[in-house]
C-alpha cells in the first residue's frame, strides 16, 4: 500500500503532507547549500600515560558544515487534536512515504537527516545552551529565532568556537543531556526510529539536540 | 654597611635548605622539601659554577642570602626553561567574535597551550625569610640575579621568565586547576602536586587539551582565580614588576598563576648597570645605596653598599675584591631617595 503524499513545492524545498491532513513537514533535497548549516560533530580523544597510569576519554564537540548536502525532514506539524499515538502513527506514515520517496529520486543528498529538539527542563531552559551558546551570545535564542527563523543558528555559528571544545567544561548537566531530544519531540522521535533512522554524531549547535540519520538508497 | 651577602651555595647549606624548604609554599616546582631532591640542587648549582664556558643550558644556579654568617634566604636560576623537553603555558590572546546578523561584536578571552617560553631563562627558587620582608634583602635576592645573568650572558637566554604560584584555599585546592586540569587528571590539586612532583612537566602537559580553553566555559570561581598570586608569592612578583617584566601574557597551566617574561635588556636593574674597575682607597662622588655584584662565576657575591661616582677597594670589602678588578653596581632605588 502506497501512502498518498500531497506535495506543495517551496523555494529550495517542498511540503509533504497526508492525504488526510494528519501530518505534514519539509523535505529538503539537499541542505545548507545556500547558507551555511552548522553542527557539532561529537567525537572522542583519548587522553593516555602509562607513567602515571591515566586513561581519559574524552568527549570532544567541533563545529563544522558535515551535513552539508544531505536531504532532509524538517518542520514538522501534525493535526493538534490527534493524541501522541495517533500523532506518532500519522508521523511514521508521513516519514515512511517521504523516505520511500526520496530513495527513488535522483537530485538529493546520500543520506537523509531530521533534527529534533534539545532537551529543555519543566521552565523551557536547554542546560546545553545555558553551558554554551549562552557565553558567546547573550541574547535570548528564541527572539533571535522569531527575526532570523532557522537561519539564526547559522549566525550563532559565527558566535561558537571553531577549535575543538571539551564536552567536560560544560558542566555534568549539559554533558548529561547531549543528544537527548525534548520530550516534546517525543511523537517524532518515535516515528524517525520507527521508518530506521539512527543517532548520528552530530548535534545542534544551540541546544545539543540529536541529528537522527538514515542513508538513502544509492539510486 | 650593610652585613648581608649573596653568595653560591655550598654543600655545608643542606641543613639551612631544608629548612627553608619546609617553611615554603611553592607550588608545584621550584623548592623541594625532599632531602635526596635539594642535595641534587645543591650539586647541580656547583658544577654550573664550575662548569667550563661552554654552558649547554641545563645548568641550573642557587644562590643563598647570609645576614652576618646566618642564611635567611634563598633564589635561583634555570639557564634554559624545558631544556631536555619542551616547557608549556598557557598563553592569554583574544579573539572577537561577530555576527552582523545577531549584532554581536564580542571579545572572546582565550588560553592557548604553547611552548613560547622554550629555552627562556627562568628566575626559580625565591625564599626569604618573613623577619627581612619589609627590608632591602628581597632585592638583594632577588635582582642580583638579573647582573649575574648580565654578566654571563652567553650562558643565559636573553629573555627571562619567572613563573609564580596561583592562588589555592586553605585546603590547599586550586580553583583554575579544578576547572581545567581535574578533568584531565581526575585528582585533585594535592594530589597532583604529588604525583607531578619530579616528573617532566612536559608530560604531563601532553594529557591537557591542545585547542583553546575559552575562558568564558570556566566556572566564575576559575576565571576569577586566572592570573591571580598566592600571596606567599607577592613580594617576589612585585620585585619583578617593578623590574619591567610582563605579567599579562602568560599563566601556568596547572595553576594559571601568572608567569612574567620580559627580555633582559629592558629590565630597570641592567638598564642601570654600571660596571666599575676597584681603585685603591675610598671611591669619589655622592654616595647613593647600590646592589654590588661580584660577577664572575668563579667569585660570584653581592652585596648591598653604598657607591658614588668612582669605586675604591674599601667599598668592595664584603666582597673580598682587588684593586683593578670589574664589579657590576645597579642602584637599589633607581629614580628614588638614596
Amino acid at each position: 500500500m502506497t501512502e498518498r503524499l500531497i506535495i506543495t513545492p517551496e523555494a529550495d524545498s517542498e511540503r509533504l503532507a497526508l492525504a488526510d491532513g494528519s501530518a505534514s513537514m519539509r523535505f529538503v533535497p539537499r541542505l545548507g547549500l545556500k547558507l551555511p548549516r552548522y553542527h557539532f560533530h561529537v567525537g572522542r580523544i583519548v587522553h593516555a600515560s602509562q607513567e602515571l597510569d591515566l586513561f581519559r576519554v574524552q568527549t570532544t564537540l567541533l563545529l563544522g558544515n558535515d551535513l552539508t548536502g544531505s536531504a532532509e525532514l524538517s518542520d514538522f506539524q501534525a493535526r493538534p487534536d490527534l493524541d501522541d499515538t495517533a500523532q506518532a502513527e500519522a508521523f511514521t506514515r508521513l516519514v515512511s512515504a517521504a523516505t520511500a520517496r526520496a530513495d527513488s529520486m535522483a537530485e538529493r543528498g546520500d543520506s537523509l537527516v531530521a533534527e529534533l529538539p534539545g532537551w529543555h527542563d519543566a521552565r523551557g531552559q536547554s542546560p546545553f545552551w545555558h553551558a554554551l551558546g549562552a557565553r558567546f551570545y547573550r541574547g535570548d535564542p528564541a527572539t533571535a529565532q522569531l527575526r532570523l527563523g532557522e537561519a539564526w543558528r547559522s549566525h550563532l555559528a559565527a558566535l561558537l568556537p571553531r577549535q575543538t571544545i571539551y564536552l567536560s567544561f560544560l558542566g555534568g548537566e549539559a554533558e548529561a543531556r547531549l543528544g537527548q531530544p525534548d520530550t516534546s519531540a517525543a511523537t517524532i522521535a518515535a516515528a524517525l526510529a520507527a521508518c530506521g533512522f539512527k543517532a548520528s554524531c552530530h548535534v545542534r549547535i544551540n541546544d545539543g539536540g540529536p541529528v537522527l540519520r538514515r542513508r538513502l538508497s544509492d539510486g | 654597611m650593610n652585613p648581608l651577602l649573596l653568595r653560591p651555595v655550598a654543600a655545608a647549606d643542606l641543613p639551612d635548605l631544608m629548612r627553608m624548604a619546609a617553611a615554603s609554599h611553592d607550588g608545584i616546582s621550584s623548592l623541594p622539601n625532599d632531602e635526596a631532591k635539594l642535595r641534587m640542587r645543591i650539586e647541580a648549582s656547583l658544577q654550573s659554577f664550575a662548569s667550563p664556558d661552554d654552558a649547554s643550558g641545563e645548568e641550573t644556579y642557587l644562590f643563598v642570602l647570609e645576614d652576618a654568617g646566618r642564611i635567611v634566604g634563598c633564589s635561583g636560576i634555570a639557564a634554559s626553561a624545558g631544556f631536555f623537553d619542551r616547557f608549556y603555558s598557557y598563553r592569554n590572546e583574544f579573539v572577537v567574535h561577530a555576527s552582523a546578523a545577531l549584532e554581536v561584536t564580542q571579545r572572546m578571552h582565550t588560553l592557548h597551550l604553547c611552548h613560547d617560553l622554550t629555552g627562556t631563562t627562568l628566575l626559580t627558587s625565591f625564599f626569604l625569610d618573613p623577619a627581612y620582608e619589609r627590608g632591602p634583602a628581597a632585592q638583594l635576592l632577588s635582582r642580583a640575579r638579573l647582573l649575574f645573568i648580565h654578566a654571563n650572558a652567553a650562558r643565559f637566554s636573553g629573555r627571562i621568565a619567572a613563573e609564580s604560584p596561583g592562588i589555592t584555599d586553605a585546603a590547599g585546592q586550586s580553583p583554575f586547576w579544578d576547572a581545567v586540569g581535574r578533568r584531565f587528571f581526575g585528582m585533585d590539586y594535592p594530589e597532583a602536586e604529588a604525583v607531578i612532583g619530579g616528573r617532566s612537566r612536559a608530560c604531563i602537559a601532553d594529557l591537557m587539551p591542545p585547542s583553546p580553553i575559552y575562558v568564558a566555559l570556566l566556572p566564575e570561581a576559575a576565571q576569577w582565580a586566572l592570573g591571580q598570586l598566592h600571596p606567599v608569592g607577592e613580594l617576589p612578583f612585585s620585585i619583578l614588576q617593578d623590574e619591567g617584566f610582563d605579567a599579562d601574557t602568560y599563566v601556568d597551566i596547572f595553576d594559571g598563576g601568572p608567569t612574567v617574561e620580559a627580555p633582559l635588556a629592558s629590565l630597570r636593574s641592567v638598564r642601570h648597570a654600571r660596571e666599575l674597575q676597584v681603585r685603591p682607597g675610598a671611591g669619589t662622588g655622592p654616595r647613593r645605596w647600590h646592589l654590588l655584584v661580584r660577577p664572575s662565576r668563579a667569585s660570584f657575591g653581592a652585596v648591598l653598599a653604598e657607591v658614588g661616582e668612582t669605586l675604591g677597594v674599601d667599598d668592595a670589602a664584603a666582597l673580598g675584591a682587588r684593586v683593578g678588578e670589574r664589579l657590576l653596581a645597579t642602584p637599589l632605588n633607581p629614580g628614588g631617595a638614596a
